[in-house]
């Protein structure tokens, strides 16, 4: 249930800390599928969870469409811990944005991190991006994409915790530190950078942030770090990525989840081949 | 090519004339081709088009997914008369939106009207839609959504004219006239509406607007048909609006420029799906 405290501080910060977002067995289930998938090297497949890197494997291993996994990761897509946060910052419920739906996923993935790893700081309104904004209009949220990243592993600070600027969703300049000869410097990781907070979190804890707040990590020092990533944005929206959900996973979810996972059925007796 | 005083009019008013868009011998092929399509009824394939209405068959007959049409509907994509507006508008160019490609086409349709058709009032920014908002930061255009309308037939005084409200594109505020003109199953119009003007059009012209601008039609009284065309272009993470996928042969016909903007969603290659 959200709060007018929740609102707030989500203005205000451009995040929120949602906290035992997953239950202790349900982060175990999810744990015990990842155990299998560790080893998954970046292009490689597992049923229908591929391996990926977004620019080096300095970022640890994705496992993206994880909602693949299995039903402990489908359990998420609606999760009543975040549900109706999200709703409500992605917003349009009441417009021509929820024509398809309530929200669309466009990535879903599990990060698996380990000593000397993390991800460079990154997300801005500067340059402008419809598709990661902020927005507040009349009082509501229209936000282009509200990202929830779930903590599977206590995160402390010699774990590589996220980092964020926080306000730095509404910022009107570029961060001069966003330029390439500092991120050159930080090689890929947010260690240092003026005006981020480390956000450290307990297994089963979820962060909520915009996706235009600058956003990065911290260098892990000792350890795994295991977070699973699902970004929420409106249902007209589509895969950042060129993925599809299977069949198989289609027919298994919820009439409420399908809906957030493939709000997009072409047109009956269409004669298409694509 | 775009110029300042396109952008101080844009910006101001929500929408642009483009005059002699399309070339007359051009806008006669679009019509060739529009004869041999106009009887097609609601829920008909004539190949990869089809006929449609949004509420009301009082709205005229429209026939989606019009690029599948021929060559000559081919060529509106990357229009020279409007692509760099167009692309200057939508914006994003130099942003994680134009992580696919430039644009991307939503909807893109003929519309064919008679005696007694229009369409109601719609659109506007209350309540805020991503997907049709007006935006400029930091001095760069943002839209969600520029629509481009083509006239094929002249469209003057008693023709139906698409109206609009200058400057409704950036209301704070919902028109109180706005429920007795809205689209409904039933029909409607937007003569009479506070505000409104009629845009007059000659064949071969292009109205340019961003989807949340207050618009819809006057009601035509004259009699024959106005024809129109219309494309949306959006960020190049957008998908349609309706259930329609580009054809295999269209993308195999069409130029690289034009496929990034038809379908910047390839799958994955050596993917299971």
């Amino acid at each position: 249930m959200i709060s007018a405290l929740d609102i707030y501080l989500f203005d205000l910060r451009g995040y929120l800390i949602l906290e035992d977002a997953i239950a202790n067995d349900h982060v175990k289930e999810l744990n015990a599928i990842l155990d299998n998938m560790e080893n998954l090297k970046p292009g490689e497949w597992y049923g229908y969870v591929q391996g990926h890197i977004f620019l080096t494997a300095k970022e640890g291993l994705n496992l993206q469409q994880i909602y693949e996994g299995g039903e402990p990761f489908e359990r998420l897509i609606d999760n009543p811990s975040w549900i109706d946060h999200v709703m409500t910052f992605v917003g349009g419920q009441n417009s021509f944005d929820s024509h398809h739906g309530p929200l669309f996923i466009d990535e879903n993935f599990a990060n698996i991190r380990g000593p000397g790893e993390s991800i460079g700081l990154h997300g801005s309104p500067v340059p402008w991006s419809k598709r990661a904004q902020f927005h507040v209009q009349n009082q509501e949220f229209n936000c282009g994409q509200i990202n929830i990243l779930m903590a599977l592993t206590d995160i402390g600070p010699d774990d590589g915790p996220t980092m964020v600027i926080p306000g730095s969703h509404k910022s009107n300049f570029l961060n001069p530190e966003l330029s390439s000869s500092h991120i050159k410097a930080r090689d890929g990781a947010v260690d240092g950078a003026t005006g981020a907070i480390e956000v450290h979190m307990k297994a089963g804890d979820a962060l909520l942030f915009v996706d235009t707040i600058s956003h990065g990590s911290k260098r892990i020092t000792t350890g795994k770090r295991r977070t699973i990533v699902y970004r929420y944005g409106p249902s007209w929206g589509f895969f950042r990525h060129g993925y599809r959900p299977s069949k198989g996973l289609l027919d298994r979810l919820t009439p409420d989840r399908r809906k957030i996972v493939w709000p997009h059925h072409k047109t009956e007796n269409s004669p298409y081949l694509i | 090519m775009i110029t300042d005083q396109d952008i101080f009019l844009f910006d101001l008013r929500g929408y642009l004339i483009l005059e002699g868009a399309i070339d007359p011998d051009h806008v006669k092929e679009l019509n060739s081709i529009l004869d041999e399509l106009r009887n097609l009824k609601p829920g008909d394939w004539q190949g990869y088009v089809h006929g449609h209405v949004f509420q009301s068959t009082k709205e005229g007959i429209n026939l989606q997914q019009i690029y599948e049409g021929g060559k000559p509907f081919e060529r509106l994509i990357d229009n020279p008369s409007w692509i760099d507006h167009v692309m200057t508008f939508v914006g994003g160019q130099d942003s994680f939106d134009s992580h696919h490609g430039p644009l991307f086409i939503d909807e893109n349709f003929a519309n064919i009207r008679g005696p007694g058709e229009s369409i109601g009032l719609h659109s506007g920014p209350v309540p805020w839609v991503k997907r049709c908002q007006f935006h400029v930061h930091n001095q760069k255009f943002n839209c969600g959504q520029i629509n481009i309308l083509m006239s094929l037939t002249d469209i003057g005084p008693s023709d139906g004219a698409t109206m609009v409200i200058p400057g409704s594109h950036k209301s704070n505020f919902r028109h109180p006239e706005y429920e007795k003109s809205v689209m409904t199953p039933k029909g409607a119009s937007m003569d009479g509406v506070t505000g409104a003007i009629e845009v007059y059009m000659k064949k071969g012209d292009a109205l340019l607007f961003v989807d949340s601008l207050c618009h819809g039609s006057a009601r035509r009284t004259n009699d024959g048909e106005r024809r129109s065309i219309v494309f949306r272009y959006g960020p190049s993470w957008g998908f349609f609006r309706h259930g329609y996928r580009p054809s295999k042969e269209l993308l195999n016909r069409l130029t690289p420029k034009r496929r990034e903007i038809v379908w910047p969603h390839d799958k994955l290659e050596n993917c299971p799906y």
